[in-house]
């Protein structure tokens, strides 16, 4: 106890000002204001080159573990490919038929995680891909079980991402099963879809996938299964919780999806998103 | 005593009301005087280190709040500013201090180091350089800010009732 009396009484303007400087921080980070994003931006820039040392110097405990995962689900994949490229073939030749233009093109480019935040209400994520590989604000992030989040903001080297674990991330989801739709939001400890009509036909166990309707996720990527539905006794509407396939903490390695779901839709949308950006 | 200590949340409203009203009148290129910085300083010289930097974070919150600039802005400027304000505390030469030259030296210095966060954090560009953010978002405003505190020593009155 005297010891802590001795360091207050030693250091008390120290910690008092790290503590004011702290809130203020905290407030600034809170802003949209557009320089206070090139702030960020430059300095998670920054701080992920020098972080990015590291993780390449100082290897991941679980690769192992995660290898012997990963090939497992190669395999898989594999079989299911296969399957996939028949109904492909099946698919195009389909469309040929009824004369449709596929308007969905889109690339895969590996990322890995080096940074994560430790806010849980508004989990970020920086890679170590950046506009030199053509990372642009708004692309989906993804692995091989769902949606991991957008891309927020790009540095030429890095980029941040915004992921489904942050209270500014919204993006309108389907049922799969039902078709559905509504507005997917982290509430700060659940994933949530609210304002749900209570005639909806959303029961549990039900897969969560995102819309075409969505402004910059025009692909339906998995997102979780339907895990309570809450039905309150007054009002419209019911809230559904939904359990994430992907386990954001965990994520270590990503896939950015280079996706132009439609062009039209996405010079006007996806520029509309950009120039929050300016 | 501690009605002293409240004096400056009292000046604040007026002093808050030049500074957004009629300060602007004053401007320079786009550079004005930070009045609310001068009363930071002369209370943190007044009452030390701790006392400036408590003050200065709940004066800058006001601020953020009525000129409606990125909150948390000015709070931590200020604070920043004030803080470095408390290294030349001296309880025995208050006085002595806010009536030498020096007191102008520390304004100078508060108001860059001031000016320079505050131009960081609301007016951040990738393609600022070291030697306009330096001089032209720094030094200018901080010799401005000099200049008035000045005047406010010339005319500081010899029996102190501030």
């Amino acid at each position: 106890m005297r010891i802590l009396q001795n360091i207050w009484n030693q250091f008390k303007e120290y910690l008092v000002l790290v503590f004011l400087l702290l809130i203020s921080v905290l407030l600034i980070s809170r802003s949209d204001h557009p320089s206070v994003k090139n702030l960020k931006t430059t300095t998670f820039g920054t701080f992920a080159f020098v972080t990015s040392f590291f993780s390449d110097v100082i290897p991941s405990t679980g690769l192992k573990s995660e290898n012997t995962k990963l090939r497992k689900q190669n395999a898989e994949l594999m079989l299911e490919v296969n399957k996939l490229r028949e109904y492909g073939i099946e698919n195009v030749e389909l469309k040929n038929l009824l004369s449709m233009k596929d308007t969905i093109a889109y690339q895969l480019i590996p990322a890995a995680v080096i940074l994560k935040s430790f806010s849980t209400d508004q989990t970020t994520f920086t890679l170590d891909k950046g506009k030199e590989e053509g990372i642009k604000a708004g692309m989906a992030v993804i692995t091989g079980e769902g949606l991991v989040g957008v891309i927020d903001q790009s540095s030429e080297d890095f980029s941040l991402v915004k992921t489904l674990k942050h209270l500014n991330f919204r993006v309108v989801v389907k049922d799969q099963r039902s078709r559905f739709q509504g507005i997917l939001h982290w509430t700060g400890s659940q994933l949530i879809i609210s304002n749900l009509p209570k005639t909806s036909e959303i029961k549990l166990g039900d897969r969560i996938i995102t819309s075409e309707l969505s402004s910059f996720i025009g692909q339906p990527f998995p997102i979780g299964i339907v895990k309570k539905i809450i039905n309150p006794d007054e009002g419209y509407f019911n809230n559904v919780l939904i359990k994430p396939f992907v386990e954001i903490e965990k994520v270590e390695n990503v896939f950015i999806v280079a996706a132009i779901p439609h062009k039209i839709k996405n010079s006007v949308e996806l520029n509309f998103y950009n120039s929050g950006d300016k | 005593m501690k009605f002293d200590k409240i004096l400056p949340f009292i000046y604040f409203i007026p002093v808050l009301l030049i500074q957004v009203v009629i300060v602007p009148y004053f401007e320079l290129s786009g550079i004005v005087p930070d009045l609310i910085l001068i009363l930071i300083v002369f209370y943190t010289l007044k009452f030390g280190q701790l006392y400036g930097i408590i003050l200065a974070f709940i004066l800058g919150g006001i601020t953020d709040f009525s000129t409606g600039s990125i909150l948390g802005s000015s709070m931590f400027t200020k604070t920043l500013s004030a803080f470095i304000a408390g290294y030349f505390f001296n309880e025995n030469q208050t006085v002595s201090i806010i009536k030498s030259p020096l007191f102008l030296g520390i304004i100078f210095l508060s108001s860059l180091v001031n000016a320079i966060s505050f131009s960081l954090i609301s007016n951040f560009d990738i393609s600022l350089n070291i030697f306009s953010l330096i001089f032209e978002e720094g030094m200018i405003p901080a010799i401005y800010t000099t200049i008035i505190a000045s005047i406010v020593m010339i005319f500081f009155p010899k029996r102190s009732y501030i």
